[in-house]
């Protein structure tokens, strides 16, 4: 049975090279002769003789970016660590790749890479030395850095102040920055603050003024359940903020997660928000030094 | 028949069963990777860069993605992924390194968790009560890695369902084309459309078929014209048309053809955060980290069957300024190795094929070439060369500058214009530019919808409700 499975089956094999042989002979012969009324074929237009492109004179170089600045070579973690933040800080990303590590360049491949890559890094907009420690692998330089406050779905969320840790190491004589900080604690503002926000968003929603509202959001569109956010103005009446309390009191904050990121929990807050005869929660994150709405969710009540 | 005999038939048989990937069919994008084929709503299945036709200061970028849309995709209809960002970057000093990137994200909205309905009722404005599952996006530019978010909370339209729920499709469409004031009134849509691209898809997969040359084909069917095999699908869109000096170098229109600025590099990239970890709860994933590429594009078919399978997903995730990595498999590329055999009669080029590499990695000389560039894969467009008022579906080797592949069109042939160019039908190589090289094409030569002339320029999209797929004839 087994082989006339197999005497079987190279009979299958032997059509099907044939087959295929035919198949490419026939094409080939086919394209050869060409086809006679194919309406959908575009055989009848060949392709053009040459190319008749713009007359004119040969295009000049591409212009060279200026290579002429170079970092001064750091003599310390510590310099080489605030040279880094320096270049940051004054949006010379060129320089700021002079002084990463090896292992660093690797990762973004080149200098116009990282340049590239400085939309998805917080932004220093200045920082304060405050401590430092020797390990054996570097030099830790802990700092108070300022930023660029951002919160966006594009770069997700980068607080106004944090502070971090940043290593450099010593490797072939020279001291090099690894591309990002060891640690990274951001400084949020206090949570209490998030309540007269929500609490006058919530009026101002109760009030059918989209624009006031908008005005305490982070963006115009909000994340969570689009009904949530008509019904303070379809209820009208008295509406309140209460104590903030943390994410994972909430039903779904999904939208959220799916937006700024996993650790979205660490800089977001619920604060309730409760009407005549309805009760949500409002979703805020810091933009800056103030709190905003980002979104609303179920309480689940 | 002899052992021997048989023996020597062998390799042919590999290399017939290989043709079903020489001819440039993977639908330009579509599903043309391992990974990405498993992943629709990041899959990025086309894109396309030219001249805008009616506003020739601008120039429209377009990105397709979810590739292969049935129509009637109820009740949870196709929508852009939430965890995904979508992006088109431009390069526009020849360093095959991004100069300006444009960003989007979106955003979905439940009206009603409590009822199975996309709609309650007909959809007739973009903020009507009665659609319940909706989207809205934001933009963002990048500039050397500055981000600038654009726009938010910008309205996508709803798909399109059918008479009951969509009445006035085209209406709804309209009204989601936004303007960016703060890019120089750029104009931008996200949304459903047909999908533009056409291929015989289904006879070419079928052991090469061309069915105009079904008669003469080893295993005969009756003698047809070519069929569209992505007619009557739909895909999601992104469609950005901006001014041409928001994307010049030195911020100024160019001054003609021959000005290096003239020319920009453009592809689409689709990134996800690198950690993902499902729940088990029912819950959406949670995912975290950086955001990585999962899938680019460029010039159509180069991932397809050039690449081969083992490196797709590689490139996928590589970025332009590391394809030196990728140059032996254009100057030497696979399909161009077995035209011969599987065509008796047809010679190609030797390698190293250079005119493949002028059309893929470096642009062609005198026309969409920027000296001293580096060499990458993506569309490069010359904004210089004005739109043609009688645009040639095969581009540039039809005598037309304007077209592919001198950015794309959407009306360009893509498939027809690759396969004779991998012939060496080209002026490059003019040994090879004759019959029947310069004849070769699969037979489908127009999308199945007429595009629109204005801005966004692709079709209306199929509605669930009444659509047909496959249909035969341009």
């Amino acid at each position: 049975m087994a082989l006339r499975v197999r005497a079987r089956g190279r009979t299958v094999g032997l059509t099907i090279v044939t087959a295929l042989i035919g198949l490419g002979l026939g094409v080939g012969a086919v394209v050869l002769v060409r086809d006679g009324d194919g309406r959908t074929h575009r055989g009848a237009q060949p392709s053009v003789v040459r190319f008749r492109f713009p007359a004119g004179a040969a295009g000049t170089s591409v212009a060279v970016a200026d290579d002429s600045a170079h970092v001064t070579e750091p003599t310390s973690g510590l310099d080489a660590v605030q040279a880094f933040l320096t270049a940051e800080r004054d949006g010379r990303a060129d320089l700021a790749y002079d002084l990463l590590t090896h292992a660093s360049q690797e990762e973004f491949g080149s200098p116009a890479a990282f340049v590239d890559a400085q939309a998805d890094r917080p932004q220093p907009v200045g920082f304060r030395v405050v401590g430092g420690a020797a390990g054996a692998d570097g030099d830790d330089v802990t700092l108070d850095v300022r930023h660029r406050p951002r919160l966006d779905p594009f770069g997700g969320f980068v607080s106004a102040r944090a502070r971090e840790t940043w290593r450099a190491v010593r490797a072939d004589g020279h001291w090099r920055v690894q591309a990002d900080p060891v640690s990274f604690h951001p400084e949020l503002p206090d949570d209490s603050a998030a309540v007269p926000v929500v609490a006058d968003w919530a009026k101002a929603l109760a009030s059918c003024d989209a624009a006031r509202a908008g005005r305490l959001q982070a963006s115009p569109s909000l994340y969570g359940p689009g009904d949530l956010i008509g019904v303070p103005c379809h209820e009208g009446g008295a509406w309140r903020a209460g104590p903030p309390v943390g994410l994972n009191r909430a039903a779904d904050v999904q939208p959220l997660i799916e937006a700024f990121g996993q650790d979205v929990g660490a800089f977001t807050r619920l604060v309730p928000v409760e009407g005549p005869s309805s009760h949500f929660f409002a979703e805020v994150a810091p933009l800056g030094d103030d709190w905003r709405v980002v979104g609303v969710t179920t309480d689940g009540g | 028949m002899s052992r021997y005999r048989r023996l020597l038939l062998i390799p042919l048989l590999g290399v017939a069963l290989m043709l079903a990937g020489v001819i440039p069919t993977g639908a330009s994008s579509h599903r043309e990777a391992p990974l990405i084929s498993e992943d629709p709503v990041a899959d990025d299945t086309d894109v396309y860069a030219f001249v805008s036709p009616d506003r020739p200061d601008t120039v429209t970028l377009i990105g397709n993605w979810i590739p292969l849309e049935e129509p009637a995709g109820g009740p949870n209809f196709y929508k852009f992924g939430q965890d995904v960002r979508y992006q088109f970057k431009i390069d526009n000093n020849a360093d095959a390194v991004p100069d300006i990137i444009y960003e989007f994200r979106f955003t979905t909205q439940v009206l009603n968790a409590k009822t199975f309905l996309y709609n309650t009722g007909p959809i007739t404005s973009l903020d009507d009560s009665h659609w319940n599952v909706r989207q809205t996006y934001s933009v963002a530019r990048v500039d050397h890695g500055r981000r600038t978010v654009l726009a938010s909370g910008l309205s996508s339209p709803p798909d399109n369902i059918g008479p009951r729920s969509t009445p006035n499709y085209h209406a709804l469409a309209s009204a989601a084309v936004h303007t960016l004031d703060n890019d120089g009134g750029a104009k931008v849509f996200a949304g459903q459309r047909d999908d533009p691209f056409f291929v015989d898809l289904g006879s070419v997969f079928d052991l090469a078929g061309l069915r105009p040359f079904n008669q003469a084909h080893a295993v005969k069917e009756p003698k047809a014209n070519g069929v569209d095999g992505v007619g009557g699908f739909n895909v999601h869109s992104i469609a950005l048309q901006v001014p041409i000096d928001r994307l010049t170098a030195n911020g100024q229109k160019p001054s003609g053809a021959n000005d290096p600025n003239a020319v920009i590099g453009i592809w689409s990239q689709t990134e996800r955060r690198k950690t993902k970890v499902l729940s088990t709860s029912g819950g959406a994933a949670n995912e975290s980290g950086n955001w990585i590429s999962v899938s680019r594009l460029g010039a159509p078919l180069v991932n397809e069957v050039v690449i081969p399978l083992g490196q797709k997903d590689r490139f996928n995730t590589s970025v332009p300024a590391r394809d030196a990595q990728f140059l032996s498999y254009v100057q030497n590329p696979e399909p161009a190795q077995l035209i011969p055999v599987l065509y008796p009669g047809v010679t190609v080029p030797p390698a190293p094929r250079n005119d493949l590499v002028s059309i893929f990695l470096t642009g062609i000389k005198g026309l969409n070439q920027v000296p001293n560039g580096k060499p990458a894969e993506y569309l490069r467009l010359n904004m210089a060369i004005p739109p043609s008022s009688s645009p040639n579906p095969l581009g540039v080797l039809g005598g037309d500058n304007a077209g592919f592949p001198n950015g794309r069109r959407l009306p360009d042939d893509v498939t027809d214009i690759e396969l004779r160019a991998l012939a060496g039908a080209t002026p490059f190589t003019p040994d090879f530019n004759k019959s029947p090289n310069n004849l070769l094409g699969d037979g489908v030569d127009a999308n199945d919808k007429p595009f629109l002339s204005a801005f966004p320029y692709e079709a209306t999209p199929w509605q669930g409700y009444d659509h047909t797929h496959h249909r035969v004839g341009p």
